[in-house]
């Protein structure tokens, strides 16, 4: 019995890891409930209660009448949004449930799955082709166009290198906002034909958090009332950090 | 609208997906998948507001569409929908609308202000309303489906 649940202790751990790894690469609420709750009856289990919010995971598996394990974990890291590593994580929870796996070579896919899974340059690259996009999708010209990728590189670097340094994203929103404002509105000062709006739109649409808000609306719309409603919350946060940093700039160029 | 402002519109909304794929860490080819999703995202939004024009109703049957397609090419893609739902999803998102609020509150135009709030929490909500009314049905659909099996 005592090994029983040392071994059920074991792997509800990797579970969890799982589950963390999921949630900070950018996996709804439900996916990681039901990764785990899956994972935890492919296992043996008679019984998985599983809760999740974006900031703690909370589960109880039951192995029989009298018997279950309980493990929670607090996440930190929200990390940066990473579908590849996702959508393979997931590969793994589902060979899992499929059977034929044990604890042990469930951890070494595990760690596989976690290897990182892209180089700088596609970040770069996504990054300036992203906000010169949405420059001229929203009304602005070519050169808005290329003005925007040039501060979407900026804001590329921004999020590489200084994000992990702050203490939260509210502020690390806040400077970001107000530094790419002040470049921005000093370039169109003096470049004269630059549509300011439409080049600020470009690079908004990689600071927004449109997506997280959306994903929060859609959460508590499904039922996860909770944990949609503090991601909502967080992300209104976001948005005005973001406005603040940007009114701070206007008002000094202006 | 203008036939050369719309294919503007879909070819950067396009570009603009296949720019968050790259972010977003996607799989080499479900980028191709992604670039398609934002165009028939933008497009179907587009002829939604030719025919109601109503930018709640057109965002919310362009969300639906977007759910939809998503769900589906992940099916045959074997991956989690969210990978290709999220991309492709990403014109809808009200980044215009969001800055001119911002702008107006600035220069202390709080009519203007209002309006562009008020349209901003629209197309997030039609968005939302969308994605989870295509959810509800699919996992409906799937598990009538598995019980019959």
């Amino acid at each position: 019995m005592e090994k029983a649940r040392a071994d059920a202790q074991e792997f509800l751990s990797v579970a969890l890891d799982m589950g963390e790894e999921l949630m900070a690469c950018g996996a709804e609420v439900n996916r990681v409930e039901d990764t785990i709750a899956r994972m935890g009856f492919a296992y043996g289990a008679k019984e998985m209660n599983v809760f999740v919010i974006t900031t703690s995971i909370v589960v109880t598996m039951g192995l029989s009448e009298s018997n279950s394990v309980t493990l929670t974990r607090r996440i930190n890291t929200p990390g940066g949004i990473d579908f590849r590593k996702l959508a393979r994580i997931n590969t793994v929870s589902r060979d899992f449930c499929h059977g034929g796996m044990t604890v042990e070579q469930l951890k070494e896919e595990f760690e596989k799955a976690t290897c990182p899974t892209t180089t700088p340059i596609r970040m770069y690259l996504g990054s300036a082709l992203a906000a010169g996009a949405f420059a001229v999708f929203f009304g602005g010209k070519v050169w808005d166009g290329l003005v925007a990728a040039l501060f979407g590189l900026l804001i590329c670097f921004l999020q590489r290198e200084l994000s992990g340094k702050l203490p939260n994203l509210l502020v690390f929103n806040l400077i970001s906002a107000f530094l790419i404002g002040m470049g921005v509105c000093l370039t169109a000062k003096f470049i004269p034909g630059l549509n300011l709006d439409k080049i600020l739109i470009g690079d908004i649409m990689l600071l927004i958090p449109g997506i997280a808000m959306t994903n929060a609306i859609r959460d508590i719309l499904v039922g996860d009332t909770v944990a949609g409603t503090m991601r909502l919350v967080e992300t209104i946060m976001w948005a005005g950090a973001l406005a603040g940093g940007f009114m701070v700039a206007f008002w000094i160029v202006w | 609208m203008e036939t050369k402002l719309i294919i503007i519109q879909i070819l950067t909304g396009a570009l603009g997906s296949v720019g968050f794929s790259l972010i977003y860490r996607l799989k080499t080819i479900h980028i191709p998948l992604a670039a398609l999703g934002g165009a028939i995202t933008w497009g179907v939004y587009l002829l939604g507001l030719n025919f109601t024009e109503n930018i709640f109703v057109a965002s919310l049957i362009a969300a639906v569409i977007c759910t939809l397609y998503a769900e589906i090419s992940a099916k045959v893609q074997k991956t989690p929908a969210t990978v290709l739902l999220i991309p492709s999803m990403i014109p809808l998102i009200p980044g215009g609308a969001l800055y001119y609020t911002m702008s107006n509150i600035v220069s202390r135009e709080l009519e203007t202000a209002w309006y562009f709030g008020r349209l901003t929490i629209q197309y997030a909500l039609a968005i939302a309303l969308g994605m989870a009314l295509v959810w509800t049905v699919w996992t409906t659909v799937t598990r009538v489906i598995q019980k019959e099996a």
